[in-house]
């Protein structure tokens, strides 16, 4: 844990050196999520607008976490520093873990600017502290959903645009500007496959403050999938260490 | 020339390496629109698709939304040239590339071509669909004319791309920029919907944006769609645009490569 921790902190001390990526931070979501919300406020119906913008604020959470986590070697790899994680006494696991802890803080940094934004634009979302309760659990979920992406990427070595696309095929699919139940029944099945899906509906019970019962089932749904993906991943991460360690590849992308 | 067409080669040899990466951007732009999309068909359409008849004089969202995406792809790419410039700050080889007897120019275009194909096999399944969907509206003059309309809006691009460059050599810190005008400016320039439905203060910013007003004008000579202003008062605002904005791009470049010079490329 102390580990995790020290390689969280050393990631936020090199971020700070930056001035324009906490910039870009509080801007870029509000551009990116902004055509979705927006979009859906022509209809001039604020629940749409609302329920789009809980789809893809979660969505832009698991947007964050493919990219910190799933992608999480590519920037030692990139300068070199990969073999030095590998020398060191932390395992990869607790390396992607101090990523999602990182992740973690710059996606509650991103998610306060967005809401400011939004509201400046008169689209207006009251968090409630479910809601939040509910960003902690998609934090820690979609940290194991996205732990087999990081080890294909450790394997593959380049799948950044992969990623970009899976993340876009995950959105869509998981209901993030339209619920799911409007899909045909052979794409709900890939729907229900994805852990996005539930938080989102979660998040949109939680928004129109349904009871509580409504949503536990999802919630057991939830974490079963998650740990499945998490042993998944684990899985991969163990067989593509072992395959680059017997190619002597650390050092290659 | 010789010399960019060279680090143009290496830029693409060193892509083959990676084949599995260009599969998935293949899909990116059309996944791009894809749920607004969905926004328009699986849910209050009506509603929808009344608002873009009104605005826009089509019915036709879905050929709207893909030409936006068509436009973006070009008139973005050139920007991809500032993240090569990064990633040769990141792997500690820039010093080396720097000493190479190539303008800033041709370093621009070397790792401009490789995206240019690349945009050019991503837009293959969107220009087809593009083109399929507006077949009543598409003229060979009126495609003449569009594409004279993005020739302008790419210089305009250039323009961005020497003050992002300049940028990224004296703040090392271009690529924030670029990511994030390249994250803002699809909302801003029109390309999921009419400007007018932004907030008031995004409209007007839209407007000193060169690129509002090239995808304006493509969507009208492929789509017969409405114009912000006469068509003849909008190519000109576009083309002064471009031409402000490339001066103003060389500009800024001149001065922040002297900047950087000075004091020293290395790190980042």
């Amino acid at each position: 844990m102390k580990k995790i921790f020290y390689l969280a902190v050393k990631d936020m001390k090199i971020r700070l050196k930056y001035k324009f990526v906490w910039i870009n931070m509080a801007l870029t979501p509000f551009f990116i999520i902004g055509p979705y919300v927006f979009s859906s406020r022509i209809v001039e119906v604020n629940s749409l607008a609302e329920s789009v913008m809980i789809g893809a604020l979660l969505w832009y959470w698991l947007n964050q976490y493919f990219f910190g986590v799933g992608d999480g070697f590519t920037e030692e790899r990139e300068e070199g520093a990969l073999i030095s994680v590998i020398l060191s006494p932390v395992s990869l696991l607790a390396f992607l873990l101090s990523k999602s802890v990182d992740t973690f803080l710059m996606n509650l940094y991103i998610t306060f600017f967005t809401l400011i934004f939004f509201n400046l634009s008169g689209v207006k979302l009251e968090i409630h502290l479910l809601f939040f309760l509910l960003l902690i659990i998609s934090g820690v979920y979609i940290t194991f959903f996205s732990i087999f992406f990081a080890a294909l990427s450790l394997w593959k070595k380049k799948i950044g645009s992969i990623n970009s696309t899976t993340q876009f095929f995950f959105g869509i699919l998981s209901g993030m500007v339209n619920p799911v139940e409007h899909f045909p029944h052979y794409i709900r099945f890939i729907s229900y496959a994805i852990p996005l899906t539930y938080l989102i509906s979660i998040g949109r019970n939680i928004m129109k403050n349904e009871n509580g019962s409504n949503f536990i089932s999802q919630l057991l749904i939830l974490t079963a999938l998650s740990f499945a993906y998490l042993i998944f991943g684990i899985w991969l991460l163990r067989k593509a260490e072992n395959e680059i360690r017997r190619k002597g590849e650390w050092e290659t992308w | 020339m010789v010399s960019s067409l060279h680090l143009a080669k290496a830029g693409f040899l060193s892509a083959k390496k990676y084949k599995i990466d260009w599969y998935g951007a293949f899909f990116t732009p059309l996944l791009t629109i894809l749920p607004v999309v969905l926004l328009y068909y699986l849910g209050t359409k009506s509603g929808l698709v009344q608002f873009f008849y009104g605005a826009t004089n089509t019915k036709n969202i879905f050929g709207y939304l893909l030409l936006g995406a068509a436009y973006w792809n070009y008139v973005e790419v050139l920007w991809g040239s500032v993240f090569t410039l990064k990633y040769y700050m990141r792997i500690g080889q820039l010093e080396e590339i720097f000493i190479m007897p190539i303008s800033a120019l041709g370093y621009i275009f070397s790792w401009s071509v490789l995206g240019l194909v690349r945009v050019t096999i991503e837009s293959v399944p969107i220009i087809i669909l593009a083109i399929l969907l507006n077949v009543t509206t598409f003229t060979l003059i009126r495609f003449i004319l569009a594409v004279g309309v993005v020739i302008f809006s790419i210089i305009a691009s250039f323009g961005f791309v020497f003050l992002f460059f300049g940028v990224t050599l004296s703040f090392k810190e271009g690529d924030e920029l670029v990511s994030l005008l390249g994250n803002a400016a699809p909302l801003i320039g029109g390309m999921f919907f009419p400007v007018s439905v932004l907030p008031k203060g995004l409209e007007y910013f839209a407007y000193v944006f060169p690129f509002t007003w090239g995808l304006d004008l493509s969507r009208h000579f492929l789509m017969n769609t409405n114009t912000l202003l006469d068509v003849k008062k909008e190519l000109i605002v576009l083309m002064a645009l471009s031409f402000l904005y490339l001066g103003l791009g060389v500009l800024s470049f001149k001065a922040l490569q002297t900047k950087a010079r000075r004091e020293g490329m290395q790190g980042f």
